[in-house]
């Protein structure tokens, strides 16, 4: 029936797929038709009349001829058909029947004729318009069901609130012509979520009745009919998350059965796929609450664990110190305060990474530099001297070796490593560094035990402590040295090294090393 | 307590058991101290009794203790060293950037602090002594008439940028030079935040004049602030 073009909407990525809508249609396409139809049963009657006046065909055959063409015109449209029926039994008693060139009707059998010529006139163009309104109604409903499954299938690809609020008015411009705007609320008030905001105050009253009696309100409805808008209330099983308003004021009157019906529909969808994204943001934050509720409690216990161990130590070692200090002898007077300094180092490590975890579990972003690998190594071997002691120790890195990494971060990861290898392996130390393609990689071994069997995946894990370990620890240091490194773009493995002993090996990307030349010096020296 | 004659250090600091550790040790070491725990206090306290040396906590009840090292720096060249509990290397730019001397991570152990009292009271008593051109710090001996630097009675040769790097360091005996410094004396404000230039060379000279380079005994890096040359009296 209707060719007209479909309104391409590129904002919305809708357009070949989406039936035009009604309104467009029936502005546009019937009357063009129509036109057409009419000059058709215009052009029949003449040239019928014609034949007629040329003697052509007995008054029956012409009476037959007529009804044929109004028949015809019936097909198109009712209106046409009344038209020319009319026309037709004017013309057919003017011109043929006698007395002829005279309107008029002589007796019972020219009465039945023209009785019938329109009487089946306005029979056939009933049955058409019938079956035209069943075949329209057939159509907008297929539509309407097709809208209905565009809608839902956005819907369900649709992430959050935003994005639902967008496709339902995407959709309701689709099928109502019109523009539509979503809101919802947000602490008490309606906040814009998708489409234009309410132009007037009416507008904005009519959303706000809508949304807090879950009816309908504005263009249409009881409540605040002079309202330009109509607001539809979006319902959840028992509650109201929303308003879709349909703006009234551009052309649509009012909205019609079938598109009201649809437009039902879609509220009642929107409504349903806003209440689940409202329940699957909840059970998201549940989890990370749960999930952080539940490191606050283990870091809580494992560190007030190991600080307390430190403590108990330098407060035994200094009430010693202090209440004993007649009865202690030169040689245990300087071991006790060795241990006070000791023990305080090692809180004060346990509380690095206690924020060390705590950083890298909020997101980290380091700012990268290049540092020398030498650098970095010097840097955790002296904050380590006193842990370190007379150990054996190498060091295997060219001098010209850069990393491109967070100083400060990279220096605490070093830090973990040699300190995990004094704690859990046995002397001699190896710290190797090596450019290897586009990364460069990092080793730090011991000689010790090795890592226990299956351990190697989870030494990295937050709380991990090898079974049946004795060294003080909290379980943080390589968590922390993983999440480091992690935010470097790098990675870091654990192996048993030949020979024995355990082998910690960090992998960091360092594509570009800085070639570029170096600026004069501002003077010679002098 | 006696009456002692030393160097007097004002303590700017609100924590009590702190200020007791830093009297205790201060007064054993024959240094005379006047103890503030405000902000409010450490201006009129400066002005009455002029100090040899601060100790400035920054983490204070009415204020931040930087803006205790920009008011002072108007007026007065006092040695000012930051103590300070906080973490992040940022802060310790940001003292030095205000004007304070130097910077100590609580906790630290007495021997750091009265190491960097020591540097801070010298580099203020003697601004610079440009009429010895032969300056020696531990190992390192630096004769700039000559230019010649010897480490262990050694000859070394350093380029021209190692030079005054070395230079730099040694004129400022235990003394932090941040980043900034360092790049502004050797190459000029054109390269000040060009801090991988810096840290290659310092690579090369610690290979030069360092016997382990990877455990520097001497050219100490300040992470993320600076380097500085360890005080030879340690």
């Amino acid at each position: 029936m209707s060719t007209t073009p479909v309104q391409p909407r590129p904002e919305t990525g809708v357009t070949a797929d989406t039936p035009p809508s009604l309104w467009a249609r029936l502005r546009a396409g019937p009357a063009r038709d129509g036109l057409w139809a009419f000059v058709a049963a215009a052009a029949g009657l003449v040239a019928i009349t014609t034949l007629g006046l040329v003697g052509f065909g007995h008054m029956d055959d012409l009476a037959m001829l007529y009804l044929a063409a109004i028949m015809l015109a019936a097909l198109v449209g009712p209106w046409l058909a009344l038209l020319a029926a009319s026309l037709g039994v004017l013309t057919f008693n003017y011109f043929f029947m006698p007395p002829r060139f005279a309107l008029g009707i002589g007796d019972t059998h020219q009465l039945a004729t023209v009785s019938i010529m329109f009487g089946a006139g306005l029979a056939i163009s009933t049955l058409t318009t019938r079956l035209r309104r069943k075949e329209r109604d057939a159509r907008d409903r297929e539509r309407r069901t097709a809208a209905l499954l565009a809608f839902t299938r956005d819907v369900v690809a649709a992430a959050d609130v935003p994005a639902i609020a967008a496709a339902a008015v995407r959709h309701v411009e689709v099928i109502q012509g019109a523009a539509a705007t979503v809101l919802i609320p947000v602490d008490d008030r309606l906040v814009l979520a998708a489409g234009p905001s309410p132009r007037t105050a009416q507008a904005s009253d009519a959303a706000r009745w809508s949304f807090e009696h879950g009816l309908p309100a504005g263009r249409g409805t009881t409540m605040l009919p002079h309202a330009e808008v109509t607001a539809i209330p979006l319902h959840a099983a028992d509650a109201v998350l929303g308003v879709l308003v349909l703006d009234g004021s551009r052309g649509i009157a009012a909205l019609d059965l079938e598109q009201r019906h649809t437009i039902d529909a879609l509220a009642r969808q929107a409504g349903f796929a806003i209440d689940r994204a409202h329940l699957a943001a909840e059970a998201h934050e549940a989890t990370l609450r749960a999930r952080t509720e539940e490191l606050r409690s283990s870091l809580l216990s494992a560190v007030s664990h190991d600080m307390r161990t430190p403590l108990a130590v330098i407060t035994g070692a200094a009430t010693s110190l202090r209440d004993d200090a007649a009865r202690v002898d030169p040689g245990t007077r300087a071991e006790l305060l060795d241990t006070i300094v000791h023990e305080a180092r090692r809180l004060e490590r346990v509380l690095q990474n206690l924020l060390g975890i705590t950083r890298v579990e909020t997101g980290l972003q380091p700012t990268r530099e290049w540092v020398p690998v030498e650098e970095l190594c010097g840097t955790a071997l002296d904050r380590l001297a006193d842990l370190l002691g007379e150990r054996p120790l190498t060091v295997d890195v060219p001098a010209d070796l850069l990393i491109p990494v967070d100083p400060l971060l990279f220096e605490h990861v070093l830090i973990n490593l040699i300190e995990n290898a004094i704690k859990h392996g046995a002397p001699p130390l190896h710290i190797a560094a090596r450019r290897v393609g586009d990364s460069v990689e990092l080793t730090v071994r011991d000689h010790g035990a090795g890592l226990p069997p299956d351990c190697e995946a989870h030494v990295f894990d937050k709380f991990f402590r090898a079974p049946g370990s004795r060294a003080p620890g909290v379980g943080l240091g390589l968590a922390v040295c993983r999440g480091i490194v992690v935010a470097h773009g790098g990675t870091i493995t654990a192996e048993a090294a030949e020979g024995g002993g355990a082998r910690f090996r960090v992998v960091v990307p360092a594509a570009t090393p800085p070639t570029d030349s170096l600026p004069p010096l501002t003077m010679e020296t002098t | 307590m006696t009456v002692t004659t030393g160097p007097l250090v004002l303590v700017v600091e609100d924590d009590e058991p702190m200020r007791r550790f830093l009297r205790a040790t201060l007064l054993g070491h024959d240094f005379r101290v006047v103890e503030v725990a405000t902000l409010a206090q450490a201006g009129p306290a400066v002005a009455q009794a002029p100090p040899d040396l601060v100790l400035l906590d920054l983490g204070l009840p009415d204020g931040d203790g930087l803006d205790l090292v920009r008011h002072l720096r108007k007026w007065t060249q006092v040695p000012i060293i930051v103590l300070s509990a906080r973490g992040p290397e940022d802060d310790k730019v940001a003292a030095f950037d205000a004007g304070a001397d130097d910077y100590l991570t609580k906790p630290f152990g007495v021997r750091e602090l009265f190491a960097r009292m020591r540097v801070a009271l010298r580099h203020r008593r003697v601004p610079d002594a440009p009429d010895d051109p032969i300056k020696e710090v531990g190992p390192i001996r630096l004769d700039e008439a000559r230019h010649e630097v010897t480490v262990l009675g050694t000859t070394v040769h350093l380029t021209p940028i190692e030079y005054k790097l070395l230079a730099q360091l040694v004129h400022h005996a235990g003394k932090l030079l941040t980043y900034h410094n360092l790049l502004m004396a050797i190459w000029g404000p054109a390269a000040v935040d060009r801090v991988h230039y810096l840290r290659v060379h310092m690579a090369s000279l610690r290979r030069k004049v360092e016997v382990d380079p990877a455990r520097p005994a001497w050219l100490i890096t300040e992470p993320g602030v600076g380097y500085r040359l360890r005080d030879a009296l340690r």
